[in-house]
């Protein structure tokens, strides 16, 4: 295979007293789509939260399209990143967060339209084209003019997805997207996940609860547990024959098997 | 004694000096608060800056400015600034006093509105690659002043009726030309009742008014262009 797209190296990651991973290796292929299941506190969202550069990390390299996420080749050394560095990485990713965090002040089309406007310099005209199209790739072409809190959760939920996709992002990041909704809403959600995938090649990770899901639209599932990778592997195989007592245990638990 | 006894006659004769004091009052307020505003969101910003040295200093400046009185503070930047090269008029002196020591209180009402900002807002405007000042200026402003009105309205009636103070470096203000009046007529009781009456009036009209700004502020915030 090429070089991966994502690749962290003995990645140290503590929250005060608690150490989140001591000495994480992980990597994603270019298109590659990729399932984090594991019980909540193993580190799930924290994986995507480093590579959103949300959090920070404390030993270890992380590389992103071939270059160091957290640090910059400066007078012939390795050197923490600064805000520019930070800047020109975060082009290659986009997320889509478990509480949506819309911004309320702004209308739907707004919100699309901001990121592109102030950090791509698109013009308005540009900027709100491309959010017609994308409002119309989550069904939700009829609510441009609206704002967030006249919208249920699982519209609320493609709008964070419309508004991520914007920024044409070749990483997309989806943190328990689902996971805040009422489950008769969970599947229009999904669905333009389906569809997207379906359309265009995605360097895809999300960190879902959602098994059957990760079990349709994923190349690889990885389940976590404590900072680690347990257990990897082609969906089928995690789902229908797990190797590792600690992944048995947590699909019994969730699937009821 | 004339002292207790009320005089119509007088009490109109004056009232137009009065009123034309209390243009400088408001005047002073005016400028006050906008600089008082400005002074305070800077103040606020810096104290959120990434430096740690910056940050201690903004507090301590800001510690420093509210812990004196504002009678020391005038005194000082009329008195003591011209030995630096730096004089002003009574009346820049003025905004300029009030602008710093209200700004130091605003700085907290608005720390404590970027505080009541969600972390969830900070990292969208991060994961969209928004820079700090879009992310300031688009989206954690914009939500974070509705919250901030009451406060700020009142801190700036209190500036309003800490003014008189300012006659202290011969600014003629409302106060001061009462006292004026009152010394060359020997009758003090209808200038300084007039003083009074115009102060408890303006300054229900400016808590009215923040009221009902506050009343019609969009309650998400608003969104520039």
């Amino acid at each position: 295979m090429s070089t991966p797209i994502i690749e962290f190296k003995n990645v140290k990651k503590r929250f005060g007293d608690t150490t989140i991973f001591s000495d994480f290796n992980f990597t994603v292929e270019e298109n590659e789509i990729v399932s984090i299941i594991g019980p909540s506190g193993s580190g799930k969202s924290t994986l995507l939260r480093i590579l959103m550069t949300l959090e920070g990390i404390d030993g270890g390299y992380i590389n992103v399209a071939g270059e160091s996420l957290w640090h910059m080749y400066w007078q012939g050394q390795y050197v923490p990143a600064n805000s520019k560095h930070l800047h020109k990485m975060r082009n290659h990713l986009g997320m889509v967060f478990q509480h949506f965090n819309l911004f309320p002040h702004m209308s739907v089309k707004r919100n699309i339209t901001e990121a592109p406007m102030r950090v791509k310099g698109m013009s308005r005209e540009e900027a709100e084209e491309s959010a017609e199209k994308l409002l119309n790739l989550v069904g939700l072409a009829d609510k441009a003019d609206s704002y967030p809190n006249d919208l249920s959760g699982g519209q609320k939920q493609r709008v964070g997805i419309a508004r991520a996709l914007a920024m044409k992002p070749s990483i997309l990041l989806l943190d328990e997207i689902t996971s805040a909704l009422d489950p008769e809403l969970v599947d229009e959600v999904l669905d333009v996940i389906r569809n997207l995938v379906k359309e265009d090649s995605f360097t895809m990770l999300l960190v879902t609860h959602e098994m059957y899901f990760a079990r349709e639209i994923s190349d690889r599932v990885c389940f976590f547990d404590k900072g680690t990778i347990v257990e990897e592997g082609k969906p089928e195989e995690i789902f229908t024959a797990p190797k590792h007592e600690r992944t048995k245990a947590f699909l019994n638990a969730y699937l009821g098997q | 004694m004339n002292g207790f006894s009320w005089d119509w006659a007088f009490a109109w004769e004056v009232l137009p000096m009065i009123l034309s004091a209390a243009k400088v009052t408001l005047l002073a307020t005016l400028l006050g608060s906008i600089f008082a505003i400005f002074m305070g969101l800077v103040f606020a910003l810096l104290r959120r800056s990434p430096s740690r040295i910056l940050r201690n200093s903004i507090y301590w400046l800001v510690e420093f400015i509210r812990s004196t009185p504002l009678l020391v503070q005038i005194f000082f930047l009329y008195y003591v600034m011209p030995e630096f090269g730096i004089s002003m008029s009574p009346l820049m002196t003025g905004v300029f006093a009030l602008g710093l020591h209200y700004g130091a209180y605003l700085s907290e009402v608005f720390r404590s509105g970027i505080d009541g900002i969600e972390k969830g807002q900070w990292e969208a405007a991060r994961a969209l690659n928004l820079t700090t000042i879009d992310t300031y200026k688009d989206i954690v402003l914009p939500q974070a002043i509705r919250p901030m009105i009451p406060a700020t309205g009142n801190y700036i009636i209190a500036m309003f009726k800490e003014t008189p103070q300012l006659s202290a470096i011969t600014l003629l203000e409302m106060l001061q030309v009462a006292k004026i009046i009152g010394s060359e007529n020997f009758r003090y009781l209808e200038p300084f009742t007039l003083v009074g009456i115009l102060y408890l009036v303006f300054s229900i009209v400016a808590a009215y008014g923040i009221h009902q700004i506050e009343k019609r502020f969009p309650k998400e915030g608003f969104t520039l262009k």
